[in-house]
């Protein structure tokens, strides 16, 4: 009899485990079927260019802009020459006011945006999401147009007297920083605007309650409970502002040559790939360095996602 | 009598076309626990913001100690509040969060942090200040809610349903631990809830407040006993309700007529005014004051048959139906001598225990025919 219910029991959980194998081995197919399509499109897309990146910036410059896969570092050890330092330097001031400008405007707006009606915080989102939906290239022209010498603002000032010759507004740093808040902008808002609209107004009724004035309810509840949103948006802004080139290109009128630029020039010009793959690199690190102090001080990637 | 601590004289407030607090006249003593009470929407947490200062009456005075502050703001009033879901700093810990009141204002370091122990204990948290305030109990949150509050040392602590998220144990604790809390400080305490057991529990005084206006001010025995207007009579407590009219005033005694038929009532059972014969009231009578006999009782009578008998630990409820289709609620500690679900019995009560409100309103017109109609039916047996 025990033998029986021995033989029993082995029986059923063979029977359990092939049963629990079947389950597996199906959901795995789904799986595949599922993620299949994406992943090999990572894989063929973003994995191996980016592979691809990184060996090339190992690989030393031939004739005519020719890669000759020999190994190197020397696109590496390009890069500590001083002149390429006042490109990374000048990317980062431009990068610092721009994060600033635009976390400093952004963030009013984020609270108007909170005490607004579901229906007009959904119409102000919208217009804020407006330029983004026009190509940078028109936007950016439009700015030409309007900083130039002869352009909108300045003939109008001198029209109605305020000045005597015109101002250049036009290819300098100014114009680059002026642009880069307008691109970015939309993005920084969005960020603080949900975390703003996520905090329960009990707790600034409730610093009121305790004796707090309106500023120090601001600094002492407010702010630190809003500050994933702050960090998000200066991450979606401060980042994106280093690599992108379009605006000190158009606006810069190569007076502010940024990295973006320089890894475009690079690509095209100088016709010089692997250095140009090793700025991208180089750039990519920082990047992602800045992300991990990001996620370390307590900000989360959804948030970037939002 | 001393001064109250705080006044409401003629407040009124209207959120557009709404008008939720009206011609609110309330005086709260020194020391007191006063209980706002009140189905949801009838105006009580509002009037409890504007004592605290979030809003501002459309029109009246609130007035702290004989000092007009409606147009105060909250930060500059001597009242601090328990709210609803806490309210607590998440990005502070619990000491933080009970000295915030005290380190806003500039007190040295030292002595907040001897007060916060002083009220870690009070509250009996000792040892939990370096918590976050996520890793906390609802029943802690709401200790931690407690200090923090009371840790400016108020005149007047408000509570706005501050219990609601507890489950029922912890809910009939914090009760008794409140009301020791209130006698052991001598704060007055203004508690806002819509349960009418924790409020009969904790309170010295209730307001009860229906659609905006308060019924009834008066201490819980006051108002279980002669509730004044039909609402209060309702919501507090269980009771029959019987519309009718006044038919005779003779010296001490009246008739009513009702739907459920005719009977005396004692004038000294009268709240809420003075009536005329033919005026419209109502009669309340308690369910546990309900006589069910099943031999026949000296006194007026009714005849009615036991419909159902639901035990609930500490009572045994029933309900009757009289000849008429009346349903009647009946409550009984013991089961002694209790007529069975349908055997027909004697439904009597001491008339001393019928009290008699007065309408606002004159009675509706199916109400009238059915006392009519009960009138001839059934005349009350009278020995």
């Amino acid at each position: 009899m025990p033998e029986k219910t021995k033989t029993d029991n082995l029986e059923k959980s063979t029977k359990r485990r092939r049963h629990k194998r079947e389950q597996s081995v199906r959901a795995t197919i789904s799986n595949v079927i599922m993620c299949g399509p994406i992943t090999v499109w990572s894989v063929l897309f973003i994995l191996v260019p980016v592979g691809f990146l990184v060996f090339m910036s190992f690989m030393t410059k031939g004739p005519l802009g020719r890669i000759v896969y020999k190994f190197t570092l020397d696109n590496y050890k390009e890069m500590t020459k001083p002149v390429y330092f006042s490109v990374v330097s000048e990317s980062l001031v431009i990068a610092f006011w721009t994060t600033l400008i635009t976390v400093l405007m952004g963030y009013p707006m984020g609270v108007a945006m909170a005490k607004m009606k579901k229906k007009t915080s959904g119409l102000v989102t919208i217009a804020l999401m407006l330029p983004l939906w026009v190509s940078g290239l028109v936007i950016l022209y439009s700015f030409v147009i309007m900083l130039n010498t002869s352009g909108t603002i300045n003939s109008f000032l001198l029209r109605i007297g305020l000045l005597s010759k015109p101002l250049q507004l036009l290819y300098n740093r100014f114009a680059v920083i002026i642009g880069m808040v307008y691109m970015f902008l939309p993005f920084a808002v969005l960020p603080m605007y949900s975390s703003i609209e996520k905090l329960d107004p009990a707790l600034i009724e409730a610093s009121k309650d305790l004796g707090a004035k309106p500023v120090t309810t601001f600094f002492r509840v407010q702010l630190p409970l809003t500050s994933p949103g702050i960090f998000a948006a200066v991450i979606l802004t401060f980042i994106p502002c280093i690599g992108y080139y379009m605006v000190s290109d158009m606006l810069g009128g190569g007076q502010s040559m940024l990295v973006g630029n320089l890894i475009f020039r690079q690509f095209t010009i100088s016709r010089n790939w692997p250095f140009g793959a090793a700025l991208s690199v180089v750039l990519a690190v920082i990047i992602l360095v800045m992300v991990k102090i990001y996620t370390k001080l307590g900000g989360s990637l959804d948030d970037l996602a939002a | 009598m001393a001064l109250p601590i705080v006044q409401m004289v003629n407040v009124e407030k209207w959120y557009g076309n709404n008008h939720v607090v009206k011609n609110c006249n309330l005086s709260i003593e020194a020391g007191e626990f006063l209980t706002l009470l009140g189905p949801s929407g009838c105006g009580k947490t509002t009037t409890l913001r504007m004592i605290s200062g979030f809003e501002l009456p459309s029109s009246g005075v609130v007035k702290f100690m004989n000092e007009n502050v409606e147009k105060k703001e909250p930060y500059e009033r001597d009242v601090n509040t328990v709210f609803q879901n806490y309210a607590l700093f998440p990005n502070m810990n619990v000491a933080q969060n009970i000295g915030y009141g005290l380190k806003v204002k500039k007190v040295p370091k030292e002595e907040i942090a001897r007060r916060v122990d002083d009220m870690l204990k009070l509250v009996q948290l000792e040892g939990f200040e370096k918590r976050r305030i996520n890793q906390m109990s609802g029943g802690q949150k709401q200790r931690v809610a407690i200090a923090r509050a009371l840790i400016n040392q108020p005149k007047v602590l408000l509570l706005d349903e501050p219990l609601g998220a507890l489950d029922m144990k912890l809910r009939k604790q914090m009760q008794i631990e409140l009301k020791r809390l209130q006698r052991k400080l001598g704060i007055t305490f203004v508690y806002v809830t819509h349960d009418q057991e924790e409020a009969l529990t904790m309170s010295d005084r209730i307001a009860v407040m229906s659609e905006g206006v308060i019924d009834q001010i008066g201490t819980p025995k006051e108002i279980y006993l002669h509730p004044k207007t039909r609402f209060v009579a309702g919501f507090i407590g269980e009771s029959n309700l019987y519309d009718g009219i006044v038919r005779e005033i003779e010296g001490d005694e009246m008739v009513i007529g009702t739907e459920v038929g005719v009977f005396p009532a004692l004038k000294k059972q009268l709240t809420g005014g003075t009536v005329k014969v033919n005026d419209p009231v109502t009669v309340c009578i308690r369910p546990e004051k309900m006589k069910a006999g099943i031999t026949e009782p000296e006194g007026f009578y009714f005849h009615a048959v036991m419909k159902e008998k639901i035990f609930v630990g500490n009572l045994t409820k029933m309900i009757a139906v009289m000849n008429n289709g009346n349903e009647i609620r009946i409550n009984r500690i013991d089961e002694k001598d209790l007529p069975e679900p349908g055997q027909e019995f004697f439904l009597s009560w001491d008339t001393e225990d019928a009290v008699v409100i007065p309408s606002r309103s004159p009675i509706a017109l199916d109400t009238a025919d059915s006392i009519e109609a009960a009138a001839a039916a059934e005349q009350p047996e009278e020995t």
